[in-house]
């Protein structure tokens, strides 16, 4: 009955409110990155655990992993609006959310281009910026471009293959529909690892069976599993012609996969570093 | 009064006893006697219902014991068994206690008085603070016997007439000479009108001195039952229990005195 | 009747249920209930709680409203609960097996059931709709269990001795199995099965708990009821029967409601440790074995410690909130060694 009467009382102002709302919460490190990069971010209450970009989100209370939110302390921020990944969740925290009054968004953050720029502009709507957040995404959308003007028409993409870190014996590796994997081929390589989907831990048979020309590693796995020497001396990675040739390029994590308004920037660099000295110029 | 009528008792599919006629009743001692793996308890057993017979028919007072609400018959009959589980720390009362359960739903000071009775009987109220756990074997055994005793303590108030009967298992087994001798005696004063007591004993001696009646079981089969003097015979034994055996009697206190011999020697034949 | 009860304290050897035991935890939880329902991450002074909760239409504002009624009071009621059903379960469980080591878990409830609820979370993921986590864990805890108690069923008698190597196998094949499909999960499945296994109040409001009340109450009434025969039952089966319990429909009952009332709870709450252990533990403690007393304490004990550690879980590290079965294995676990090691002390010296 309180719900209901709740519901009702929300219900009427809900489209203008978002555009106005001075108190949010982003869950979703792209989110954040976003609203960061709209200039919004004296609008930011709190933001979720995997927000970790810029360094100025470490001033924003932390309401933990955005998987496991918990309503209440989302609640005790007094947040107006709340701009989710689809990730986010229990489901059930987001609907109680929303019986408190609190207008919940659901932004789609899944691992391709559109799913990015389309993210930023909607970011952009939701915060009464949607000139803004559409010129955010038109940048990166022109970057990407630029990108595959340039590596579109070359017969032999390197393989890379993208290891996220764990073990080191049998590192974890990334997969078909993941992040990586677009950003690989946003640079214009071709993903080394196709069999699965999402990031799977990768045996010494499978690893050598993909041939990777290149390793891509993530910065932050990098330290768990002791540095990029270390993985190649423990995995079977240094049999790899990757390996062999020591093509092994270290990205910092959050620039790699966060695909927020750094998406052009990042899949440009790393393009650079994956096609050599001469063609990364040509691209500055 | 418990019958048992042409019983035969089946365990995993094997025959184990059969049981021609047995009736036991209140006013009586009966010593249930035999070698090892006999079927005594297999008996002791079939009375208190644990074992249900394949063929044949058990009754007490006249109703198949199958038949008798759970309750009903724990108000009516105790068993003592020679296996001691309890791990919990309850103290000697408490465990006393417990053999009230039949018949109360609160404990009321029937109970109390009950209980305090049983361990004094049994001489056990000196621990009645202690834990059972701590207790050794023997006296742990007093204490079982004072719940069994416990559980059909006469209520003269309320049940005047109610007949009660205790089946024990080897009460004695763990008690030295003393004791053996002040449990029996005690449990012989209690025996009357409203009681009948039926032990499973290894001592032939204490069975002749203290039994209204002996019941013998050998391989299965119950082979005698009736006064002490009429089965205690040399020739009976000395067939049952393999050993040349002889049936004296004592010369001053005049109650019959067992003697094994030795078991290198051939029994007389048969 | 005074004098009666008087005269049974005077002779501690029967150590009757402590009179002042059962009001002291009574008033204590109904105390707590009071206080934790104020103590959370949004701020709200007695006054603004009770204004909301006396006047649940116009009191306090739309936010003070749902904090109070559908964030709070379910989760308090939950707390309270599961509380009781876990604690009352390790009670009747450690005298089914006549072991006070015993533990919901022994059954294989609670690792049937994180296999099943791990089985929606990585094979089926986010797209599962909201009711099949908990379904899913109620029917893997049950059938678990029905499993174990099936294999130790030996004609119309239950072995206990077979139940616990059961369970215990049954246990070992969940956690394979929960080995796998962490191999299997990515990132994100393999964050939320952990987190499900640390168990949370937090995902449950009224519509998750409202289906689920009758079994958690109903669990809690019917082993209370089974105190009196459980005391027979610590002396032997044959003996509790020789008392008059009619001992395989009570190993039927303890068994049937210790699974319902712990499959409700985990599938509610995820796995939340060391209740079901430690509560009837402590309890048994004060009180000495008696489950007449130890079941209702352990009862209230329950509630009383997981409407405590839910208050811990909502405000240690708030905004965010701690998985509360971190707590309870966290206070559980040294304060039970510190148990064992002072009733060593006792036995030895």
């Amino acid at each position: 009955m309180p719900r209901i009467l709740a519901c009702l009382l929300v219900l009427l102002p809900l489209t203008t409110q978002a555009a106005t709302a001075q108190r949010i919460i982003t869950l979703g490190t792209s989110i954040t990155e976003t609203v960061f990069a709209l200039g919004e971010a004296q609008r930011l209450v709190g933001r979720d655990s995997t927000s970790l970009y810029p360094a100025a989100v470490f001033e924003l209370p932390d309401v933990g992993y955005l998987r496991t939110l918990a309503a209440e302390g989302l609640l005790s921020l007094q947040p107006d609006l709340v701009i989710a990944s689809h990730e986010a969740g229990p489901p059930q925290v987001l609907e109680q959310l929303r019986g408190a009054g609190v207008q919940v968004e659901m932004i789609d953050t899944g691992p391709t281009a559109e799913h990015a720029l389309a993210a930023m502009q909607k970011v952009g709507e939701l915060l009464g910026r949607a000139d803004a957040g559409r010129e955010l995404a038109q940048r990166n959308r022109e970057q990407l471009a630029a990108l595959q003007e340039q590596y579109a028409g070359q017969e032999k993409r390197p393989r890379v293959l993208f290891v996220l870190g764990g073990h080191g014996s049998q590192p974890t590796i990334g997969g078909r529909d993941t992040k990586a994997a677009t950003m690989i081929e946003l640079a214009g390589g071709e993903n080394a690892a196709t069999s699965f989907t999402s990031y799977r831990p990768g045996s010494a048979e499978a690893l050598l069976g993909m041939q990777p020309d290149v390793i891509l590693a993530a910065s932050h796995g990098m330290e768990q599993v002791g540095g990029v020497d270390q993985l190649m001396k423990d995995s079977a990675l240094a049999l790899t012609p990757a390996g062999r040739s020591g093509r092994v390029i270290v990205m910092n994590s959050g620039l790699l996969l966060g695909m927020g308004p750094r998406m052009g920037a990042a899949a440009t660099e790393l393009a650079a570093q994956l096609h050599g000295k001469q063609t990364a110029e040509n691209v500055q | 009064m418990f019958v048992v009528e042409q019983a035969f008792i089946d365990r995993h599919g094997k025959r184990v006893l059969h049981v021609p006629d047995f009736v036991f009743n209140t006013g009586e001692l009966v010593a249930v006697i035999g070698p090892n793996g006999a079927g005594k308890s297999t008996l002791l057993q079939t009375l208190s219902g644990d074992l249900v017979p394949v063929q044949g028919r058990t009754a007490l007072n006249g109703r198949p014991l199958a038949e008798w609400n759970i309750n009903e018959l724990a108000q009516r009959r105790a068993v003592y068994t020679q296996s001691d589980y309890l791990t919990f720390p309850f103290t000697v009362g408490e465990v006393v206690m417990l053999g009230r359960m039949p018949h109360q739903h609160e404990t009321t000071q029937h109970d109390v008085e009950v209980v305090r009775a049983a361990l004094r009987v049994t001489d056990t109220t000196a621990f009645t603070e202690r834990c059972y756990t701590e207790l050794s074997g023997g006296e742990r055994a007093r204490v079982r016997l004072a719940r069994a005793l416990a559980q059909v303590w006469p209520n003269r108030r309320k049940q005047p007439h109610l007949q009660q009967y205790l089946l024990l298992d080897e009460p004695l087994a763990a008690l030295d000479l003393h004791y053996q001798v002040h449990m029996l005696e005690m449990l012989k004063a209690r025996v009357g009108p409203q009681l009948g007591v039926l032990i499973v004993m290894h001592d032939l001696g204490m069975a002749a001195r203290y039994a209204d009646r002996v019941a013998l079981v050998n391989e299965g089969r119950l082979v005698a039952d009736g006064p002490p003097d009429i089965v205690l015979t040399s020739e009976r034994l000395s067939q049952h229990y393999r050993l040349p055996m002889q049936v004296l009697r004592h010369p001053e206190l005049d109650y019959p005195l067992i003697a094994a011999g030795s078991a290198s020697q051939n029994p007389p034949a048969a | 009747m005074s004098e009666l009860a008087l005269r049974m304290r005077q002779w501690r050897g029967l150590r009757l249920p402590r009179g002042w035991l059962m009001p002291a935890l009574a008033v204590a939880l109904l105390l707590s209930c009071l206080v934790a329902i104020g103590i959370g991450p949004v701020r709200l002074s007695p006054a603004e709680v009770w204004s909301v909760l006396l006047s649940p239409l116009s009191g306090g504002s739309v936010q003070d409203q749902a904090v109070v009624w559908q964030l709070r009071l379910p989760r308090l009621i939950l707390a309270v609960l599961t509380g009781s059903t876990l604690a009352l379960a390790g009670a009747s469980l450690q005298g089914l097996f006549r072991n006070p080591l015993a533990d919901p878990g022994l059954i294989g409830v609670s690792s049937g059931a994180a296999l099943a609820a791990g089985s929606v979370i990585v094979l089926v993921g986010v797209t599962a709709p909201v009711w099949l986590l908990p379904v899913a864990a109620f029917g893997g805890g049950l059938s678990a269990a029905i499993i174990v108690a099936r294999i130790a069923k030996v004609g119309s008698a239950t072995s206990v001795a077979t139940l616990l190597l059961a369970g215990v196998a049954m246990t070992a094949i969940a956690t394979a199995g929960l080995g796998l499909l962490s191999f299997l999960a990515d990132d994100f499945a393999l964050r939320s099965l952990t987190f499900w296994t640390l168990g949370s109040l937090g995902r449950a409001g009224w519509r998750e708990l409202v289906p689920a009340l009758p079994m958690l109450i109903l669990a809690v009434l019917v082993m209370l009821r089974m105190a009196r025969p459980l005391n027979a039952l610590l002396l032997g089966e044959a003996e509790a029967r020789h008392l008059g319990v009619n001992v395989e429909r009570l190993k039927k009952m303890l068994l049937i409601w210790s699974t319902l009332g712990v499959g409700a709870a985990v599938s509610l709450t995820g796995i939340i440790g060391f209740v079901g252990l430690l509560v009837p533990h402590l309890i048994r403690l004060i009180t000495g074995p008696d489950h007449r007393i130890v079941m209702q304490a352990s009862a209230c004990g329950g509630a009383l410690l997981m409407v405590w550690t839910d208050a811990m879980s909502r405000t240690l590290v708030a905004p965010a909130e701690l998985p509360i079965g971190i707590i309870t294995s966290l206070i559980g676990g040294p304060f039970f060694i510190w148990l064992l090691i002072r009733q060593r002390q006792r036995i030895v010296g």
